[in-house]
């Protein structure tokens, strides 16, 4: 039904593709808001050359660093929204900072999604040799020990802070929230027993294989890598977390251009190749439209904005 | 593992991998050598090329990158004094000194040298002991980061010659640039003073930029118009190439003990060569005879950094093999490159993947000799740089610091804050204190910071934040290394005042003339401290408990400097004559301008016309036209050549100007 719609979608579009035939005509940036050699960037060169044949013009990558991307979203929406300057653009860090933050320099709604092109769904997970076996073990822990549990997490307002701050107030349970410098540092906090849980992502805990063990998974279906694991919502608790990765262009960009850049978006995160490698690392491979990514975007901020103003 | 070995050799048999191995290693060089430039950047921007290549060229020529770039950064330490990466900064300590007295080849190649055998070491460990040894970088958590950090600060005792005070008060106010942006953990924005640009924090490459390299050309070429960088013509020749290795070959205790120290510090994921080096200079200055020739200028103190920073390559790579943990930003894009190629670390890279594992560990070994040979080869041609005439150098390293610190995150504050710093730099200079205890404390910050504020929550929830931040075994050593580091100076002074009595230097002679140096200080300390405890009251605990500690000390400190600038002044002169001055403040007004011109009329045009400003300031205002067009060209060749390696090669955004926006 999903593929009828979107080639249903596509055929809608190409007429309007057809007008867009001037741009590109120069260079089109592809911004990145982290440090070279990041996943960020590490996804962005994959994409240029296949972009680059697809526009046809250089996808030149630049690098805003800063802030947890907010310098870089900062200057995306000070440029002109002519589709010559796109930055990569992650959820939940775009609607968490502008809620968080004084000033984080730029709004949610200034930041037009082109497309979300991947995935990856989080969930608690444990060393193997934990006593923790399942989610119950843990939450009954934590009942007789209020904020005796330390669950690492990625950064402070990022997706495992928001899904942990959910979370707590859906047992109301008090653990401890033990924030890190990014993924990595993460990762190594459980492996060495710093922390006793910690909120991974699908392609975080695969590498791990046998060494780890998930509790739950945020998810709505089992996720494809694991089928055995519960979702947090077949054990009764209503929590979905997910980043997402995509590209973004100024608010105010004419609609030919959006859909130029959303199509040659689709055709990359639709290739075949392209999808099997990232379901082999834990990532599910998708291609969400600007208009879905905008709808994502709406419902996530109704949900986070009243938890974030509580904890702030 | 030795079939692996051998298996691996075999790969780098063939010319095409060999040949990428060595253009890796070169490229590497140049990465390091350009301040403002990374091994990181380098390995970033050479990721996708490896897409159409076969996975063991593709590797091994990251491989070159990595191991190339820990040497080349040696190189505009040892010339210029400016670092090319942090990890190089203990380099500049002997290194430049030697290159003053017209010994840079000496420096250069006890570098290459050096940086070889820390990396040959490193990489014997990384082949036969990965495994065991990725067991103990788990170990490293908060606690143990913090104490590092701790311990990272008492080497101040050695950067800061017998003037403890001095240092750390340095020091306190690099620890408290370190807090400048958002809070690693707690995510607050601190100190940015309305500049929302700084939220990123301070950028590492401007700091070096600012306090190591403008001081120097704005004190000494700018001011007092030295002739050249060195203090005399240096000759490179084959018998300084050889004497100098057979004098670190006859050093083996050196040697060892410094690679060992980048090797153990490499392992711990998160510490990189920037702490390595800096560990293991002032870990030689502790123990090794004639210590009072560091800091003068001797090959041990360049090899013992540069040893360190090497072998903590290969250290680095051990968690990442084993456990797809990057111990270095560096790592992290080899990591990076490896999932790119479907292979993934920690399950099945000595397993699966063993043939490539191996080509990659000897492949770092034999770029660790393309480093000996280019770099004992490029010693020659390197060395003369610095026979240059500085009036004609100058100008070209400053547009290159303006790049420099423009080039890693593409913001125009950072050279603003390059140029405040290299201001800052100069004054503390002036004032006998000296910067390097300032960037040590913005390197350091983060550990301390963030080990600190995850024992409070981990240890908090433990029961006892004391008890988790010191019953550790890890954590006991490295607070006796502490206690040691920080006892030593006492031991030296009261060994030495039972030695001798008669080193007393006779200083003060000059009373009335001058600035009172550590009042001046002693005011800057505490103004900083109240600004900085104003401005962060309404922090959280967790953001603003390493912010008051570090302000109370400095607060503290300041007040014991004001005091003894009170009571036994130290006389400074600032400029020795107004014609110095005058010159230093008409190129620091140049410098002010082509920041200001660079949004307007675009880098190319900005630069174009500073440097030909700056020549004839240079010049004293020669007018003449051949003199003219001579330089004018001279700035067109200059300034081309950059902005088509930034602009072009790098895909740096440089600023066109308002007529291109």
């Amino acid at each position: 039904m999903r593929t009828i719609m979107k080639g249903l979608m596509g055929l809608l579009l190409l007429p309007v593709v057809a007008l867009a035939e001037g741009y590109p005509e120069k260079n089109v940036v592809y911004q990145i808001t982290f440090n070279p050699g990041g996943g960020s960037d590490i996804r962005a060169r994959q994409q240029q050359p296949m972009l680059e044949s697809d526009l046809g013009v250089k996808v030149p990558i630049q690098y805003k660093p800063g802030g947890g991307g907010s310098l870089g979203w900062a200057e995306l929406v000070k440029k002109n929204p002519d589709g010559y300057f796109m930055s990569g653009i992650n959820i939940p860090h775009i609607i968490l900072q502008p809620l968080a933050r004084d000033n984080a320099g730029y709004q949610t709604d200034q930041i037009e999604p082109v497309i979300l092109f991947q995935q990856i769904p989080f969930g608690i997970t444990v060393m193997a040799d934990s006593p923790f076996k399942t989610l119950e073990d843990m939450l009954a822990y934590a009942k007789e020990n209020p904020g005796a549990v330390t669950i690492g997490g990625s950064g402070t307002w990022d997706a495992t802070h928001i899904a942990h701050l959910q979370f707590e107030k859906m047992t109301g349970l008090k653990f401890t929230y033990v924030p890190h410098k990014g993924g990595k540092p993460k990762q190594t906090a459980l492996l060495g027993g710093h922390t006793m849980a910690s909120w991974f992502g699908v392609s975080e805990w695969l590498p791990y294989g046998e060494k780890v063990r998930n509790l739950a998974v945020a998810t709505n279906e089992p996720v494809e890598t694991n089928p055995d694991l519960p979702t947090f919502k077949s054990l009764g608790y209503d929590l979905y977390s997910s980043v997402y990765h995509g590209v973004g262009v100024p608010a105010g960009t004419p609609p030919d251009v959006l859909a130029k850049l959303e199509a040659s978006f689709t055709k990359i995160a639709n290739d075949p190749e392209v999808r099997a490698r990232k379901l082999k690392d834990g990532i599910l491979p998708i291609a969400m439209s600007g208009a879905e990514a905008k709808a994502l975007i709406s419902a996530r901020k109704e949900v986070w904005a009243p938890i974030v103003e509580e904890f702030k | 593992m030795f079939d692996g070995l051998i298996a691996g050799a075999a790969h780098i048999a063939v010319p095409t991998n060999l040949l990428f191995l060595f253009f890796g290693t070169a490229l590497g060089i140049v990465f390091g050598a350009i301040p403002g430039l990374t091994a990181t950047m380098g390995l970033a921007l050479l990721v996708p090329f490896t897409f159409t290549m076969e996975p063991t060229t593709g590797l091994l020529m990251l491989a070159g990158i990595y191991v190339g770039a820990m040497y080349g950064d040696a190189i505009p330490a040892i010339l210029i004094n400016t670092p090319g990466t942090p990890a190089a900064i203990a380099t500049t300590f002997d290194g430049y000194p030697l290159s003053q007295k017209g010994m840079a080849q000496h420096a250069l190649v006890a570098a290459a040298f050096a940086s070889c055998f820390g990396s040959i070491i490193g990489n014997i460990v990384l082949a036969g002991a990965a495994e065991p040894l990725a067991e103990m970088s788990l170990k490293f958590g908060p606690a143990e980061y913090f104490w590092l950090g701790i311990f990272g600060l008492t080497i101040i005792s050695v950067l800061s010659s017998g003037n403890l005070l001095k240092g750390f008060i340095t020091a306190g106010i690099g620890l408290l640039l370190s807090s400048v942006g958002m809070a690693t953990l707690s995510g607050e924005v601190r100190l940015t003073f309305g500049f929302p640009g700084l939220q990123g924090g301070i950028g590492l490459a401007g700091a070096l930029i600012g306090f190591f390299c403008l001081p120097e050309i704005l004190s000494n070429v700018i001011g007092k118009r030295r002739e050249t960088f060195s203090g005399e013509q240096v000759q490179p020749t084959m018998r300084v190439l050889t004497e100098t290795i057979v004098a670190l070959i006859k050093k083996p205790v050196l040697m060892i003990r410094s690679s060992v120290i980048g090797l153990v510090v490499g392992i711990a994921p998160g510490a990189g060569g920037n702490i390595a080096s800096m560990v293991s200079y002032s870990e030689a200055t502790r123990w090794e005879p004639n210590k009072e020739e560091f800091g003068k200028g001797t090959i041990r103190g360049v090899a013992a950094s540069e040893a360190a920073n090497s072998a903590m390559a290969p250290g680095s790579l051990i968690p990442l093999l084993t456990l797809g943990i990057p111990g270095s930003p560096p790592a992290a894009v080899i990591l990076g490159a490896l999932m790119l190629h479907g292979m993934q670390p920690g399950n099945d890279l000595f397993a699966v993947y063993s043939d490539v594992t191996y080509a990659f560990i000897v492949g770092l070994m034999v770029a660790s000799i393309a480093v000996l040979i280019l770099g004992t080869a490029g010693s020659f041609i390197y060395a003369r740089i610095i026979n240059v005439p500085s009036r004609t150098l100058a100008p070209v390293i400053l547009v290159m610091t303006v790049l420099g610190s423009y080039a890693i995150r593409n913001n125009l504050l950072d050279v603003w804050v390059m140029l405040v710093f290299g201001i800052i730099g100069l004054i503390l200079i002036k004032l006998k204190y000296q910067p390097a205890p300032l960037v040590l404390g913005i390197i350091l910050g983060p550990y301390i910071e963030n080990g600190l504020v995850q024992s409070m929550m981990i240890g908090g929830a433990s029961g006892s934040v004391i008890g988790y931040m010191t019953l550790r075994p890890i954590s006991l050593f490295l607070i006796g290394l502490c206690i040691l580091s920080a006892l030593w100076p006492v031991v030296t002074a009261w060994k030495r005042s039972k030695n001798s009595d008669d080193t007393k230097l006779a200083s003060h002679s000059d009373h009335d003339i001058g600035l009172n140096s550590d009042l001046i200080m002693g005011i800057a300390a505490l103004a900083v401290a109240v600004v900085v405890i104003i401005s962060t009251t309404g922090l959280s605990r967790y953001g603003s408990v390493f912010v008051f500690s570090c302000a109370g000390v400095l607060g503290l400190l300041g007040l014991i400097a004001l005091l003894k600038g009170f009571f036994k002044p130290e006389k400074i002169v600032f400029f020795e004559s107004t014609l110095e001055r005058n010159r230093i403040l008409t190129g620091l007004l140049l410098l002010a301008v082509f920041l200001v011109l660079i949004p307007i009329a675009g880098f190319l045009a900005a630069s174009l016309l500073f440097y030909v400003l700056m020549t004839m300031s240079l010049h004293d205002g020669r007018r003449d036209t051949k003199f003219l067009v001579y330089r004018f060209v001279q700035a067109a060749l200059v300034v081309g050549v950059l902005y088509l390696l930034f602009y072009h090669g790098l895909q740096v955004p440089l600023p066109g100007g308002i007529w291109n926006s």
